[in-house]
């Protein structure tokens, strides 16, 4: 299914290619994926913008060099996200000197709740290279879109307030900065160490 | 209840060779010759005794979360199904009873009214699933700390649980 998806996508790209010369300005860095498509291996920009943990605004491009793991999440959320961010520190540990060469990013879909500070304080609890990273609701969908990720925020009369449905995929990207591979939320920690390291070397 | 006993008596006195003997070796110790009618009918009441609540655990947390999710396995050993309705504890404003989906390529998660524990049957609480959402903590949770729940079922039967916080680390499956 995917494959499919990746050559008529590859087919479109190559069309848009050939009809117009000046394919290369759709690498502009606010550009996202061509017509909005869905999936991480149809982008063509290899870059986005947010804030960081700290507040800093934040360049993808400043990780080159670095294998980065991308997950959109939220801090409220009780399962996926920890679960993933708890296996990220256990890819870690199964990486070991190669851990250093990897950085994870965190994306919230939540800036409403997820402040900088907030997001600073829940990474370092799991002991990872990584960074939150958080913007405008607008910055954030754009990211979103670009790797082909979904969420949407549910209205509920839970005392914990609105929570969010969103995919749980984990998007390696490789030291250009380009997605390479999609772990489900399935995959164990040792396939996602695997992954990483192939990319590493 | 008769209508649903009744059956079951009927059963028992008329067809002994294909009873289900599963089901009954489930509520009931003992012979199935044994059985009387008063018992069985005793037998149809939900009862915290027929309640086996195990490998339960908390999540720990970031320092600065105030919800977080417990974990455990529900067995219904009796001959009536049992409905979880609602949990408290000291450690939290509010227990709500959630469950998570891997639906449409996204987790979602709802708040459900009750978790059905069917008559002889097992309900596991875990990541994925069925929790039980932990909201307006009002102390840290640490590894190693020893929380206690108190469950509510329908039919006024409650249970208290005392359950470990664990690292959501810990409980990573390997692979």
């Amino acid at each position: 299914m995917k494959y499919k998806i990746f050559s008529f996508c590859q087919v479109m790209s190559l069309t848009i290619a050939c009809a117009t010369l000046t394919a290369r300005n759709l690498k502009a860095p606010s550009q996202t994926a061509i017509g909005g498509t869905n999936s991480a291996s149809e982008t063509v920009v290899n870059d986005f913008a947010l804030t960081d943990q700290s507040g800093r605004p934040f360049h993808l491009s400043q990780l080159r060099g670095k294998v980065v793991l991308l997950f959109f999440g939220y801090t409220h959320c009780p399962d996926a996200c920890p679960t993933t961010m708890a296996k990220l520190s256990r890819v870690y540990k199964l990486l070991g000197s190669d851990a250093e060469r990897a950085m994870t990013l965190f994306v919230s879909v939540d800036p409403g709740r997820d402040t900088p500070s907030v997001l600073k304080g829940y990474l370092a609890y799991f002991h990872l290279n990584s960074l939150g990273l958080t913007g405008t609701k607008e910055e954030i969908d754009e990211v979103v879109k670009q790797y082909g990720a979904k969420y949407e925020i549910e209205q509920s009369d839970s005392a914990a307030g609105y929570h969010i449905n969103h995919s749980t995929d984990l998007y390696l990207l490789n030291q250009k900065g380009e997605p390479v591979k999609t772990f489900s939320y399935s995959d164990g920690i040792q396939v996602i160490a695997d992954g990483v390291r192939q990319v590493i070397r | 209840m008769f209508s649903m006993t009744h059956p079951l008596i009927l059963s028992i006195l008329l067809t002994p060779n294909v009873m289900d003997q599963s089901r009954l070796s489930n509520s009931i110790s003992g012979s199935p010759a044994a059985l009387r009618p008063r018992e069985l009918s005793l037998a149809c009441q939900p009862d915290a005794k027929d309640l086996v609540i195990r490998d339960g655990w908390i999540q720990e947390g970031p320092p600065s979360q105030k919800i977080t999710a417990a974990y455990m396995v529900i067995e219904n050993h009796g001959d009536a199904d049992i409905s979880l309705e609602s949990a408290s504890s000291q450690i939290a404003q509010v227990i709500e009873l959630h469950k998570m989906e891997l639906t449409d390529g996204m987790m979602k998660m709802r708040r459900v009214g009750s978790i059905k524990i069917p008559a002889g049957g097992i309900v596991e609480l875990k990541p994925g699933g069925y929790h039980l959402m932990v909201i307006g903590l009002n102390k840290e949770l640490k590894d190693g700390d020893v929380v206690s729940i108190t469950l509510q079922f329908n039919n006024d039967l409650h249970k208290s649980i005392s359950i470990p916080v664990r690292p959501r680390s810990a409980m990573v499956k390997e692979g």
